[in-house]
């Protein structure tokens, strides 16, 4: 959906079209709900989180200014939805505390060997499944900035919106966020770990 | 940070489509180059894909339940206007009076008291998210309230007279209105879209016994505005809605409301003609919109005539002790239901939402905590008047949301802030 077919339809919600909200609901749900799911880590807290935000988008349309896009807006809705789930639930994962420490994100990276590219469906589907295990120990932050490129596809700029950060600070912790997910892989076991950086010192 | 550093943070924005082309090939002749930066593109190349390949379908129920929330909501809010919160009420108590038997004359304390209790039981032994199927065996349990208590997490049922219900919404608002259950914690502040003027204050708001006792700590009212227009208490009404929720582990007493100030504390003065509102200092966007009491006057007629019948019955046990809210006698030129006594909401910030303590102010006849028995039993009519003394409820606006209204507030003297935020 263009931007101006959002726009549109964000225009006839305010006036009461509760259709064209449908629409909007029926376009974005799909995102709205992966990003909750992996936000939160469950189905049934997910859907939660999902209706939550839309109905949340619904009754706060009148407030929306349009400055960004309608989507854009939707998933920061979604992800304060998830984090203030997540923060009432009383930090249930021990990284919710760990986004301070940021002394992993200095070391360089632990390059993976060849495991790391799975060729079978197998290998794939374990490795998936292992990287939304890792996801769920990344801290929040970091989390939802690779959710919000990942799942949702936004720009850096339009993560810069919905999350209100520079761009230059959505650059750095988008790829701080992707090194800490793959020292997690790696200290898991997912991944036999290497340190290729060892060798690459002094390059 | 050396080379290949360098190329690894280039290559996550590459992944992301943010780099120029030219950075690209750059990159790219690297990576062609040297072993480790493949295996680390591999690498990330890899859990993106495994991040973004395979998104989960939604449940059919995600777009069909937020639909059928806003649609069923929406019947109360938008076509009922400010009526909103006073026509639910008279909806939800008409419902629940003709279940409880209140129209047969009786003053049906007895099955009141019963129907509140299963329902403050239900709410308080929630059933785990997962087993939804219990609650349409508590439905037939609570056939007395003929509507199913719906928890968390319960994606459809239907209840034996065929209604859907979702979410236990229409529950819940039924149990913030009505006041059946005396445990609820969060309840509507019918007040606010009733009120005729509002003061805002910055901080808390004190009263002239707590500023006398405290001369020395420099307690001070800071009040910035006084709302008297109806559009701007409807858009501030609007933020300030009950929004319900059902997850929170606060309390009126959590120490989020009871160890902080308020952002803001919205003071509403009774509307009876004993007691007088304070006098406003500023008057912003005096024209009030008289024009709005039109628009709803057939549905007003008629929901006076239902709210006529339920005072009616609800007479006989009001008690001499509870503030004599009189919204239907001698009411002529304005039918909404007036505050009786004055009162605060007070705004607070948590995680980013925005949680209300409603408060009666204290003119010694508040005892909430302690209803006798009498007014334990008074039907739904007169709990909403003198039941609680403090409630909190979590509202539907944003902080950055309220905030703007009231830097708007703050700043325009004259013109009328709705049209920022209602759209029209």
């Amino acid at each position: 959906m263009t931007r101006e077919e959002e726009d549109r339809l964000v225009a006839r919600v305010r006036n009461g079209d509760e259709d064209a909200f449908e629409k909007l609901v029926l376009e974005n749900q799909k995102k709205v709900y992966n990003l909750a799911l992996r936000m939160v880590g469950n189905e049934d807290d997910a859907f939660d989180m999902s209706q939550e935000a839309f109905i949340k988008a619904y009754n706060s349309i009148l407030c929306f200014r349009g400055d960004c896009r309608f989507s854009v807006w939707l998933y920061r809705l979604t992800t304060n939805v998830c984090l203030d789930f997540l923060r009432a639930q009383g930090r249930r994962s021990h990284s919710s505390l760990s986004y301070e420490d940021d002394s992993d994100d200095e070391k360089e990276l632990e390059i993976p060997d060849e495991r790391f590219s799975p060729e079978t469906e197998v290998e794939k589907k374990e490795l998936r499944e292992a990287v939304h295990r890792g996801l769920m120990q990344l801290p929040k932050d970091y989390r939802v900035i690779l959710l919000l490129r990942e799942i949702d596809g936004l720009s850096y700029e339009e993560i810069g919106q919905a999350l209100d950060l520079e761009e230059g600070t959505v650059k750095s912790r988008i790829f701080r966020a992707r090194k800490r997910l793959c020292a997690i892989l790696a200290a898991d076991g997912n991944i036999s770990e290497r340190c290729a950086s060892k060798k690459s010192r002094g390059v | 940070m050396n080379d290949c550093e360098k190329y690894i943070e280039l290559m996550s924005q590459m992944l992301d489509g943010e780099l120029s082309e030219e950075q690209t090939s750059e990159l790219r002749a690297h990576i062609a180059s040297c072993e480790d930066c493949r295996k680390a593109f591999d690498a990330f190349t890899s859990v993106s894909e495994a991040l973004s390949d395979e998104l989960c379908e939604p449940p059919e129920m995600l777009a069909k339940g937020v639909m059928f929330k806003i649609r069923n909501h929406k019947k109360h809010r938008v076509v009922i206007g400010k009526f909103t919160t006073f026509a639910a009420c008279i909806a939800l108590i008409l419902v629940g009076a003709g279940r409880l038997g209140l129209f047969g004359g009786s003053t049906g304390s007895p099955v009141a008291l019963d129907a509140g209790m299963v329902s403050s039981e239900a709410r308080s032994a929630p059933a785990p998210a997962n087993k939804s199927i219990d609650s349409a065996d508590g439905a037939k349990e609570n056939a007395v309230l003929n509507h199913t208590e719906i928890q968390k997490g319960v994606k459809l049922e239907k209840t034996n007279d065929g209604t859907v219900y979702q979410l236990g919404f229409p529950l819940q608002n039924a149990e913030l209105l009505d006041g059946t259950d005396p445990d609820a914690v969060h309840r509507e502040p019918v007040w606010l879209f009733s009120a005729e003027k509002l003061q805002v204050y910055a901080g808390s708001w004190h009263s002239a016994d707590e500023l006398a006792e405290n001369s020395g700590e420099k307690l001070k009212n800071d009040r910035f505005a006084a709302v008297a227009d109806r559009g701007q208490i409807d858009a501030l009404g609007e933020l300030l809605t009950s929004e319900p929720d059902d997850t929170t582990k606060l309390t009126v007493d959590s120490k989020e409301f009871k160890d902080s100030e308020p952002v803001y504390t919205i003071y509403i003065p009774a509307q009876t003609a004993a007691s007088q509102p304070p006098a406003a200092e500023t008057k912003v966007g005096a024209d009030s919109d008289k024009d709005s009491t039109t628009k709803t006057g057939s549905l007003k007629q008629s929901l006076e005539s239902v709210k006529n019948s339920l005072l009616k019955n609800a007479d006989d046990s009001k008690t001499s002790a509870s503030p004599s809210p009189s919204p239907a006698a001698g009411d002529t030129d304005e039918k909404r239901l007036k505050p009786p006594r004055d009162m605060t909401i007070s705004v607070y910030y948590v995680n980013g939402e925005i949680w209300c303590v409603a408060q009666l102010v204290d003119d010694g006849r508040a005892n909430a905590s302690a209803p006798s028995s009498e007014t334990d039993v008074t039907p739904a009519v007169d709990c909403r008047h003198c039941r609680w003394s403090r409630i909190l409820y979590k509202a539907t606006g944003s902080p950055e949301d309220l905030d703007a209204f009231m830097a708007q507030l703050r700043s325009a003297k004259t013109e009328t802030i709705t049209e920022s935020c209602t759209g029209k």
